[in-house]
């Protein structure tokens, strides 16, 4: 059984207490998580990273090929929110693992 | 004068390839094989669209060849180290899909389940380029993109340097691996040409082909009117990019408006997605009947299966295509129902509702994150409600990720009478506050005579 995690998941993770995110950020979270936990696939292709910015234009913007929080995006970024919208689609087996690696 | 074989492709007309190219590259069983990859997974939809993998890589090739011959025309930068970038932009467009997976993108990410790294590293240590680590682990290739890398670099090496390419460009072009070093800006502006974010090569094949061969009402490409058009020179910083000439302005527009048509009617339609659902499940569960820890699938989709024959208990892993994986899939009709399903296309599953405008209607005032709340919990609810009613059958809730794209700023450039122009200050992006989550339930036939209830019965959940 393959758990597939979407990087719009490690990005607003990751985001919730970060001013932006690198490529190498994401590529290092992709690495650690996909160690610890075996048949994880974190999807931090182009694709996949490009479309999670496109699909949430109120969270995630572009600078300087880094990805940054919106502006007024705040709310979005509340624990409670973080966790019910993106979290939540975390498979419960592995949920506490992934984030645990996500927001050391 | 070099020898060429033509090559009669329905999207470009003839396209010309040096017969050392044939023989080296496209005489040889792993680019052979892309014959019978399809090119994308909207067959199922339209019945026409039976194009694969190897027509769109001689198509990538034509576009290349094509691209390159205005770049050196309009681009002095070019002409006096242009043939090794020539031959290696080429070569890098033909084997730029030359290991894709069987249903192409469908199973790709088990190329690197599990051994990531491991794949990364043979890549790496194939390439003799000091700064090509460095620069491998600050770019974001897909599976397939590597994959297909270290098989040029391993099984065309040889073949690469006798016809006058570069090994180590090859696999950065392929994989979209740009040069931190800033004497290399003509290089990475080559790179970006195949393996860009909003504009390349390969895109613009699949666009113009995927139009054409599902026969849908696309807008059409100029792509002549488009290559004809690039440049590459310094900005304002000295920095070499990519320039599109003014004349191009409509064709760029198209791009953007045909690629996101394709991904918002076609390949995300709810058949097509359902379709995806029934492979990818049924091949995970004949993985799991056959194997612990899922050693089928990772056997099935390892390099070294392109290079020779492996066993695998009763099964033989060579060269995998899509018919490989439908005979595998036969070969077990009677374990797994999805297989049966597949198969006959008597799909036991409806979506409740089938696009975005549908979902959008359906669950009028509710915010996104109510939205989402009724996705988490959908599944469980629809359980409920056929159990309560009798109706047998499971339900399937998919998540669907349209792949839009929008032009970002400083993401691609005109050249207006030699002024530098970013195309988002001709054509300022859109105020764009939508959320694009989207979902599709699917739920048995019969339970269909119940729609509106159920809807009701979603909305409540948010």
């Amino acid at each position: 059984m393959c758990y597939e995690i979407d990087s719009e998941i490690v990005l607003a993770n990751f985001l919730r207490s970060k001013e932006n995110c690198s490529f190498v950020d994401l590529i290092n979270l992709k690495r650690s998580i996909e160690s610890s936990i075996y048949n994880v696939y974190v999807d931090v292709t182009k694709n996949s990273v490009f479309t999670s910015v496109e699909n949430h234009p109120k969270m995630f913007s572009w600078a300087n090929e880094k990805i940054i929080k919106s502006k007024n995006s705040e709310t979005y970024f509340e624990p409670h929110f973080i966790d019910d919208y993106f979290n939540n689609d975390i498979e419960d087996k592995i949920k506490e693992k992934v984030l645990s690696i996500i927001n050391k | 004068m070099q020898a060429n074989k033509l090559f009669r492709d329905p999207v470009h007309g003839y396209i010309s390839i040096p017969i050392d190219f044939c023989v080296s590259f496209l005489d040889n069983k792993i680019f052979q094989r892309l014959r019978r990859i399809e090119q994308t997974s909207m067959r199922v939809l339209y019945p026409s669209a039976h194009h694969d993998r190897f027509s769109h890589s001689l198509g990538v090739f034509y576009l290349g060849q094509t691209a390159f011959k205005y770049l050196k025309e309009n681009s002095p930068c070019l002409s006096s180290k242009s043939t090794l970038l020539e031959k290696s932009f080429q070569i890098a467009c033909l084997l730029h899909d030359c290991a894709h997976s069987p249903f192409s993108h469908t199973f790709e990410k088990y190329y690197i389940l599990n051994r990531n790294e491991e794949i990364k590293t043979r890549l790496i240590n194939n390439i003799s380029d000091k700064n090509f680590k460095d620069d491998f682990s600050s770019s974001l290739p897909s599976p397939h993109e590597i994959v297909s890398a270290i098989v040029a670099v391993e099984n065309f090496r040889d073949k690469i340097a006798e016809n006058g390419g570069d090994v180590n460009l090859i696999a950065r072009m392929i994989t979209g691996c740009l040069f931190s070093d800033s004497s290399k800006g003509v290089e990475n502006c080559l790179i970006s040409l195949l393996n860009g974010s909003a504009i390349d090569v390969d895109k613009l094949d699949y666009i113009i082909r995927d139009t054409w061969a599902s026969g849908v009402n696309n807008v059409k490409i100029d792509e002549q009117r488009l290559l004809s058009s690039l440049l590459i020179r310094k900005d304002k910083d000295g920095v070499f990019k990519v320039f599109f000439k003014k004349h191009a302005l409509n064709v760029i527009h198209n791009v953007v408006e045909g690629r996101n048509f394709l991904y918002e009617w076609v390949y995300s339609h709810h058949k097509v997605e359902y379709e995806q659902y029934l492979i990818t499940s049924a091949l995970s569960q004949l993985s799991k009947n056959k194997s612990e820890n899922d050693d089928f699938l990772k056997e099935l989709f390892s390099i070294d299966v392109l290079y020779e024959n492996k066993k695998f208990g009763d099964f033989n892993f060579y060269l995998p295509s899509d018919g490989d994986i439908i005979y595998f899939l036969k070969n077990n009709v009677n374990e797994i129902p999805e297989i049966q399903e597949l198969l006959s296309r008597d799909y036991l599953n409806k979506a409740l509702w089938k696009t975005k405008a549908e979902y959008n209607h359906y669950l009028f005032e509710i915010d996104d994150v109510g939205r989402k709340k009724i996705y988490q919990r959908s599944f469980n609810k629809l359980k409920k409600i056929l159990e309560n009613r009798g109706i047998e059958g499971n339900p399937v809730v998919k998540e669907i990720k349209t792949k839009l794209i929008t032009i970002k700023k400083d993401e691609i450039f005109i050249d207006i009478d030699g002024d530098e122009v970013s195309y988002t200050n001709l054509f300022p992006e859109k105020e764009d506050n939508i959320s694009r989550f989207y979902f599709i339930p699917y739920i048995p036939k019969e339970a269909f005579r119940i729609k509106k209830e159920i809807i009701r019965e979603l909305r409540k959940l948010k």
